[in-house]
């Protein structure tokens, strides 16, 4: 049976830092879906899942083994996700998905995504689609977009997301309540006009 | 039964008491919009869920991999790789020589070879980083000033020492300094990170008296409350908590909190914060409603900070000075000459009575606390404001006191000495009310220093006011978060809307007569009802104060 990752997390503890890269392979993918919903930008995320990872393992010592590693890894990314919100508040909004990507191709994010084979005018609606969702969920302040995205996204349980945002379960839940009821009003808003 | 509507994302996310998901559920089945509103939920948390992830690119596997992946060793063969090679090797060099006399220095070479290489995959077993180089704590990098400013040239080799650093605030009115805080350095921190600051250094002409008489004006008083969301509720209860005040006065001019349950050596803090609340409210010592309770007052204090023993408890004595300095703010534009050389010889004494790690314990020569620090300078900034000079160290010391508790404790939490229940800053594991309560202050107090305040202490600001205010038990009371909360508050931008979950919660706890209980704060036993009632009004007045 493969090591836990606070059997691996320990063991890194204790010298054996290898095994930190069996670590990172568990995690980083997830992790950079996090970073990449809450900010929409590949680039900043990829650096942002690199510099999270330097700062889990600089602080193995403060891990205790009593407490999950992600919540301890997601509590790291929390905290570097609100450096990169003060950052980016000093440099303006979000790129918007029609921004032309950085590699060269001229295609935005949202050109890269998929398509599926649908017809022209369908993909249009789906890209519509996406980006009225996209939109949706940066319209959210930043605690209830973490709560969100800890919870549907990751998975994460009310009671591990309290613990990496450091509030009570119960702000959790009416935070996650908050949340849908915005992401809904909002699209219905859409909707109607 | 709350409302099933609150609780149908929990339910949908399995998030709820299996109490709570069986009367959900009946509820369900009975109420076919609240299903639907279920299902509602449900399509919309799939939505979401189901928008394209991202796959990481070549460029970050690479990156990762170069960081946290052991060495296999791509760049050469290595020790076993060398031995591999060891006949080839051997073939070649014993061809080329001329003998055999030179396979002993073949041997030796290819020996250092493959120690060299050894060594080499040893090093890139750890991952690519510099560890010995991190550190295992947090180390606040804050540049001595130099010694010609009076200032401490290493506080770290003299923390323990006497006698304290003499600093002279006269000759220092032009090097005043505000501080900047540069960035929040959290290496992974788990708990409230430690701070990492800056100085750079400012006029302090250009600081002078800023509009603290503007600030108290009636008119100004009212846009700011209709700004801040604050209507007729909230400003009716502190007119009713000023009333109450006002009947509780003693003939002396002051409060006595052993008359309303709290501690009689507390008599200088709590007429200080009574009469605060009064001229946070706009009456002075000579004009406003209440303007001979604040002359009785402001002379009870006046005598207090003349003839107290120099053993006087520090935070009442930086409390008395700060309402002397604002009564003189709002008099005249300059103090006459006894109130300003009773506001330098206070404000003397508080920069003489810091320790050498940068704080202020709540006697002179005690150990250094936040909750009496956080005082201290509150009072220093009110000074700065009105043109009274301070001491750059002073305020730096305090900085770097901060910076060292919350790296050394890795957070701000408090701990009850059982004595006068004061608390003292203590070691991580406090509880989260206690947390939000110092790091609030604390906050509030580097703000108040810096005079502006930048974005990332705004976010840690509003971050850390949710987490208090929402661990606090609708019951319980904590007037001193309040207070620091409120007004960190109300001093950030005005761009966003505000919370008003404390300021109503605040008006919940307000009585018929216009008083507030000290009952289930843990300061309330020393404090009384004259201080948690000044505290509430105070809180209550962060929007034009």
């Amino acid at each position: 049976m493969a090591p836990s990752d606070s059997d691996l997390m320990t063991r890194v503890q204790a010298g054996e830092t290898h095994l930190f890269e069996e670590l990172v392979s568990r995690h980083y993918r997830g992790l950079l879906n996090y970073f990449y919903r809450l900010s929409w930008d590949r680039h900043m995320a990829e650096d942002a899942v690199q510099e999270v990872f330097l700062r889990v393992y600089r602080s193995r010592g403060s891990y205790r083994p009593s407490a999950k590693f992600t919540t301890f890894l997601y509590r790291i990314a929390h905290n570097y996700w609100i450096d990169l919100f003060r950052a980016r508040k000093t440099r303006g909004p979000m790129a918007s998905l029609d921004t032309p990507s950085q590699e060269g191709t001229g295609a935005s994010l949202g050109d890269r995504i998929p398509a599926r084979g649908k017809s022209p005018r369908e993909s249009a609606a789906d890209a519509e689609s996406r980006d009225r969702l996209r939109e949706a969920l940066a319209s959210l302040t930043p605690g209830l977009r973490a709560v969100f995205l800890l919870s549907n996204e990751q998975g994460l349980k009310y009671e591990e997301i309290g613990q990496i945002l450091r509030i009570p379960v119960g702000t959790v839940k009416s935070r996650m309540h908050e949340a849908v009821r915005r992401l809904r009003h909002r699209l219905e808003d859409e909707n109607v006009e | 039964m709350s409302d099933p509507r609150s609780d149908l994302t929990a339910y949908v996310q399995g998030e709820l008491s299996e109490d709570r998901e069986r009367e959900i559920e009946a509820l369900l089945a009975g109420d076919p919009e609240l299903r639907r509103e279920m299902e509602s939920i449900s399509a919309l948390l799939v939505t979401f869920h189901a928008l394209p992830t991202v796959e990481p690119s070549a460029r970050l596997e690479r990156e990762l991999q170069a960081a946290f992946t052991p060495a296999v060793s791509p760049a050469g063969p290595g020790f076993f790789g060398t031995l591999l090679l060891l006949p080839a090797f051997l073939r070649f060099h014993l061809r080329e020589s001329r003998g055999l006399r030179r396979l002993g220095f073949v041997t030796a070479a290819f020996g250092l070879h493959a120690i060299a290489l050894t060594v080499l995959e040893l090093r890139r077993a750890e991952p690519d980083l510099d560890v010995a180089s991190l550190p295992r704590e947090v180390v606040i990098p804050i540049a001595p000033l130099p010694d010609a400013e009076g200032v401490l040239p290493d506080l770290e080799t003299r923390v323990g020492e006497t006698p304290r650093p003499t600093l002279d605030p006269i000759d220092l009115e032009d090097d005043l300094v505000p501080i900047r805080e540069a960035a929040f350095d959290d290496p992974g921190a788990v708990m409230p990170p430690p701070l990492r600051f800056e100085i750079e250094t400012l006029n302090q002409r250009a600081l002078r008296r800023l509009d603290l008489v503007a600030r108290y004006d009636v008119r100004q008083r009212q846009r700011h409350l209709a700004a801040f969301g604050a209507g007729p509720e909230s400003d009716g209860s502190v007119e009713k908590a000023l009333d109450w005040l006002v009947r509780s006065q003693s003939t002396d001019g002051s409060w006595h909190p052993e008359q309303t349950g709290g501690y009689p050596e507390n008599r200088a803090g709590v007429t200080a914060l009574a009469l605060l609340a009064f001229l946070g409210h706009g009456s002075s010592s000579t004009f406003g409603p209440h303007r001979e309770v604040v002359a009785r007052g402001v002379t009870s204090l006046e005598r207090w900070l003349e003839e107290a023993p120099a053993d006087r408890p520090l935070h009442a004595h930086a409390l008395a000075t700060l309402a002397l300095l604002e009564d003189s703010a709002l008099v005249s534009a300059e103090p006459t000459p006894g109130r300003r050389r009773i506001l330098l010889d206070s404000l003397q004494l508080i920069a003489s009575t810091r320790n050498t790690d940068g704080g202020w314990g709540y006697r002179a020569e005690a150990p250094s606390d936040l909750g009496s620090s956080v005082w201290q300078i509150l009072t220093l900034t009110e000074a700065r404001r009105m043109g009274f000079p301070g001491a750059p160290s002073t305020l730096q010391g305090y900085l770097t006191f901060l910076s060292r508790r919350a790296a050394r404790t890795e957070s701000l939490s408090i701990a009850d000495n059982g004595d006068s229940g004061w608390g003292r800053l203590g070691p991580s594991g406090g509880e989260l009310g206690s947390e939000g309560r110092l790091a609030a202050a604390a906050l509030l107090s580097v703000f108040e220093a810096r005079l502006a305040l930048e974005a990332e202490i705004q976010v840690r600001l509003v971050e850390e006011r949710h987490a208090a205010v929402s661990s606090l038990d609708v019951g319980a009371r904590d007037y001193n978060l309040a207070f620091f909360l409120e007004t960190g508050d109300a001093r950030m931008a005005s761009s966003r809307p505000r919370d008003g979950t404390l300021r109503d919660r605040l008006l919940g706890w307000q009585e018929s007569d216009g008083s507030f209980s000290p009952e289930g704060d843990p300061f309330g036993p020393a404090g009384g009802r004259v201080w948690a009632t000044a505290l509430a009004t105070l809180a209550l007045e962060a929007p034009y104060r």
